[in-house]
């Protein structure tokens, strides 16, 4: 039976975190938006961040590495597994009651909060998950606490229903191991709700359940995914002031009986500060990024929770995955970028791990797939072992990674030498390919080329660390002939811009990574900027591309673009690209995958692993890129964030390293490192002009740059104010 | 090395071992002997003990279960192929492929097999794929084209080798490699003159790597995604 109470996410005003005084703001923004309520909803506690939510349905994951499945919270009040979810509903409001997003904390960890309000009184929620080893290693327990308080001028009495069902009211995905059951035996069994024999929930102590409820000895059948006969109240007369809390838990996969001490006995407030440590924890070891933007923040850490929690074991090792919910499965195009998301973060060992398991899937003859047709994988795989051994560089590593590598490269040469020998009309360069996904249509796909050209320099990379000189000469000599092949090929299309495929035919997807991360083409060449205006110009006013109809926009399909703005020295198509994917993402900056202009994400529920990758690989090469022999500095650092920006313990393919921008006066810009391994050049930022260097070594160049000897630590230079660059 | 060292380490006598012996009081050589008793009562006990436990040990591990006759395995895996049921499907080619691990039919048809249920999709209930993830199905493949290859190498016969081919070619195909799928279907036809089951496979990939059969964008469902 579907719930009777009205869901409407309180639509907040798009919201950063800049100001301190956000909390006050979210309160007026909440305070003006409810409907319904002779009072505000109640503020989030201070430690929550209470931001706008972009799509239609607010959603947030809360996962744990290792965890075969994850939590879903929202839309609305309700949490789920997949196959039990727990509802709330607040019975004493009289008319409306209004659920605001799921937000995250303020440091980035997946608490997930939400309120109800109605008039006179409000629930606040507090959801954590954390693992319990009674419950197996890929298992958790999501401990709910809901608050009430009444804001009445009188007291009054406080009623929150919670209802067991198999699944929530709106999108939701029924994970792979869940079981197919339609009708449930339910029951009662003290706290513990029972369904088919098994715990999937329990209610706090304090809850009452109906005289007729149904209990082990009198069991009750319901049928469909609606909430059925498991039904508690949680009442409480709260003068006005007062405030009064309900727990309730859910494992992540029902739990027999036997093991319901498991369950039950999880206090909130140690799940709670659990899963806080955990995350502040994984947090903590990957790189510092800081910025005096708050919201680029915490996107960057709302990014790597995703990365982190979008992850398995399998064999002792980690498995990227493409998300926590649909896409519990491993794409070699989506598994790659997680490797260098990972690596340039800083969270080294679960990057090379990854790296590790995307090997596993390399056939006899040398070539990398994971889904039928997708033959971009090779490359893919094979860029993404150098990212691993690059950042920081190991030689160890890299002599790990280069048995495979030396097959994946010797099958892209036979793939080559075969097309020559058979004449084909795409001599030199991959066969056809039919992918089932991207750009949907079988053809021979310049992505699939690019991505097998990086693969092929990639290999030669990882031979040169690893000291392979035979190997390397080997793959220098086939990445040259094929980079000349491959820009043959793409000048005999007499395409505007890229197409998709030599054809000419598919939707725009590995075109666009020729820039970036591939470095087929230059980033300044001017097919990749049509390109860039092509796909914008459809997604127009948006900010992203489109991927497919015009109506449909996707958060990472535009990202390469904007690297190789970023690289070809154009930063603010960076910074407008980023606010536009900010102002698309989640309550908890999470990325649905492909949604509608309106909002909608069907069943393509954020956050997307890919999305958070692209998104964590951008920010930190706004501040340090590696992409060439020099090491390019604050590259996408508006004059904003010279007020104090700072990278620290960042991988680099030349050491790791920390590096802090500030702005000592006016106009005065300076760039600190702790190690400086590299010849350096730092980007000025737009609205300003380097008029003199003011350190040691370093010189000045058009104004726009400053070049700095390898070993420099500190440079210094004097800025004049300017109209923005063109 | 000194004499005295010497006949100790050869277990002679010597001067001192003598003076010792002589020396010795007796109770401490009754008290030699009951431990000698002891420790061999206790070696005694620990080699029957021993004993027991793999006596017991043996008794518990469970005996492989009697082998079915090759015939009743085959019936069972012919009538899951019919049935495209996959699942048990595997479960009984594994069995054939076992019972007569050097047979080549029976490890192409556990190749074949292990192809077609990477592939399948649950028929009960939602839609889902019956491996959890592509770690699962490309592993499975990768077992299918060793399995196939195996029994090509094994085969004596022609037609059986064309077959192996054939079926190799199919597996490459299905995973979109269209290079490697020809050379097997090529190799069929070379030794079984236009092997019905390779050659218009290998016409239809000829004929696509020139010129690609493009399938306009929005045709196609996501059906991997």
């Amino acid at each position: 039976m579907p719930s009777i109470q009205r869901h409407e996410p309180i639509p907040t005003s798009r919201l950063s975190l800049r100001d301190p005084a956000t909390t006050l703001i979210v309160a007026l923004a909440l305070a003006a938006s409810s409907s319904g309520c002779s009072a505000p909803p109640a503020l989030p506690g201070a430690g929550v961040a209470a931001l706008p939510e972009h799509y239609s349905h607010s959603i947030a994951a809360l996962g744990w590495p290792g965890a075969k499945r994850a939590f879903q919270a929202g839309h609305g009040s309700v949490v789920a597994n997949g196959e039990t979810a727990i509802e709330w509903r607040l019975v004493s409001a009289v008319d409306s009651c209004a659920v605001s997003p799921v937000w995250f904390e303020r440091d980035g960890v997946p608490v997930a909060h939400w309120t109800m309000a109605a008039a006179g009184h409000s629930v606040e929620f507090e959801a954590a998950a954390a693992p319990r080893s009674a419950l197996g290693d890929t298992s958790l327990v999501l401990s709910v606490r809901a608050t009430a308080e009444w804001r009445g001028a009188a007291a009054g009495e406080v009623v929150l229903e919670a209802r067991v069902r198999a699944t929530p009211d709106g999108p939701t995905i029924v994970p792979w191991d869940a079981p197919d059951d339609t009708a449930f035996v339910e029951a009662w069994r003290g706290r513990a709700a029972v369904r088919n024999g098994r715990i999937v929930a329990v209610v706090d102590r304090a809850a009452t359940r109906p005289q007729d409820a149904p209990t082990a000895g009198r069991p009750s059948r319901t049928t469909g995914t609606g909430a059925g006969t498991l039904v508690a109240r949680c009442s409480a007369r709260l003068s006005p002031g007062q405030r009064r809390h309900w727990d309730f838990l859910l494992p992540l996969y029902p739990v027999a009986p036997a093991l319901r001490g498991a369950v039950e006995g999880n206090a909130h407030e140690r799940v709670a500060s659990e899963s806080r440590r955990f995350w502040r924890n994984w947090l903590a070891r990957a790189a510092d990024f800081e910025t005096p933007d708050t919201l680029t923040n915490l996107a960057w850490r709302a990014s790597l929770v995703t990365l982190v929690a979008s992850q398995e074991r399998d064999r002792g090792r980690w498995v990227p995955l493409g998300n926590p919910f649909q896409y519990r499965d491993i794409w070699l195009r989506d598994g790659a970028r997680t490797v260098r998301a990972l690596a340039v973060a800083g969270l080294t060992e679960m990057a090379r791990d990854d790296a590790r398991t995307l090997a596993r899937f390399q056939l006899s003859n040398g070539v990398f797939l994971s889904q039928r047709g997708q033959l971009d994988g090779t490359g893919q795989a094979l860029w993404a072992f150098a990212q691993a051994a690059s950042l920081p560089p190991s030689a160890a590593i890299a002599r790990e990674f280069l048995p495979a590598a030396a097959r994946g490269l010797r099958w892209v040469q036979r793939q080559r030498s075969a097309t020559i020998d058979m004449r084909l009309p795409t001599a030199g360069l991959l066969p056809y390919g039919d992918p089932r996904d991207a750009e949907l249509v079988r053809a021979s796909l310049v992505g699939n080329d690019a991505w097998a050209l990086a693969g092929c320099r990639a290999v030669a990379a990882l031979a040169r660390q690893a000291g392979d000189d035979t190997l390397r000469r080997e793959a220098d000599g086939v990445s040259a002939e094929y980079g000349a092949t491959f820009l043959q090929a793409l000048a005999a299309t007499r395409h505007p811009d890229i197409p998709p495929s030599w054809q000419g035919v598919g939707r725009d997807w590995g075109n666009v990574v020729l820039g970036y991360p591939t470095f087929v083409l230059p980033a300044g060449d001017p097919r990749l900027a049509a390109l860039a205006r092509r796909m914008h110009a459809r997604a127009a006013p948006s900010g992203l591309v489109c991927y497919g109809p015009s109506d449909s926009l996707h958060t990472y399909l535009g990202t390469d673009l904007a690297q190789s703005s970023l690289l070809a020295g154009r930063p603010a198509e960076v910074r407008a690209y980023l606010a536009g994917l900010l102002a698309h993402s989640s309550s908890t900056l999470g990325q649905a995958e492909i949604f509608h202009r309106a909002g909608g994400f069907g069943l393509n529920l954020p956050p997307h692993g890919t999305a958070a990758a692209t998104i964590v690989d951008l920010l930190r090469n706004m501040i340090v890129s590696d992409a060439g022999d020099t090491l390019v500095l604050a590259l996408g650092a508006p004059l904003e964030w010279w007020r104090g920006t700072r990278l620290e313990r960042a991988p680099t393919r030349f050491g790791v390293l920390g590096v802090r921008l500030d702005r000592p006066t006016a106009d005065r810009l300076r760039v600190r490192l702790d190690s400086s391994p590299a010849f350096i050049r730092v980007r000025v930022p737009d609205g300003a002009r380097a008029v003199a260097a003011l350190s040691p070594g370093a010189r000045v160049v058009d104004g726009g740059w400053i070049e700095a000897p390898r070993g420099t630590r500190e440079i210094e230079f004097r800025i004049a104010l300017q109209q923005a660059r063109p | 090395m000194s004499r005295q060292r010497e006949r100790e380490r050869r277990g002679e006598p010597g001067r001192q071992h003598e003076k010792r012996r002589a020396n010795a009081p007796r109770p401490v050589l009754r008290k030699s002997r009951l431990h000698r008793r002891l420790i061999l009562f206790f070696a005694v006990m620990v080699v029957g003990a021993l004993g027991m436990w793999a006596l017991v040990h043996q008794q518990t591990v469970p005996h492989p279960p009697p082998p079915f006759p090759t015939a009743a395995i085959f019936d069972s895996a012919l009538v899951t192929f019919r049935e495209q049921n996959w699942k048990d499907a595997l479960h009984w080619a594994r069995l054939l492929a076992a019972a007569e691990p050097s047979n080549p039919a029976w490890v192409l048809h556990l190749g074949v097999v292990s192809h077609n249920y990477s592939f399948t999709w649950l028929k009960v209930g939602r839609v889902r794929s019956v491996t959890r993830t592509s770690l699962e199905r490309i592993e499975l493949e990768s077992r299918a084209l060793a399995l196939i290859d195996s029994s090509a190498a094994w085969t004596r016969s022609n037609e059986q080798w064309a077959n192996a081919m054939s079926q190799g070619g199919q597996v490459n195909e299905a995973l979109g490699l269209p290079l490697e799928a020809p050379q097997y279907y090529v190799a069929a036809c070379e030794r079984v003159r236009d092997y019905p089951a390779a050659l218009p496979h290998a016409v239809f990939i000829a004929k696509s790597l020139h010129d690609p059969p493009t399938i306009p964008p929005g045709t196609v469902l996501l059906r991997d995604r």
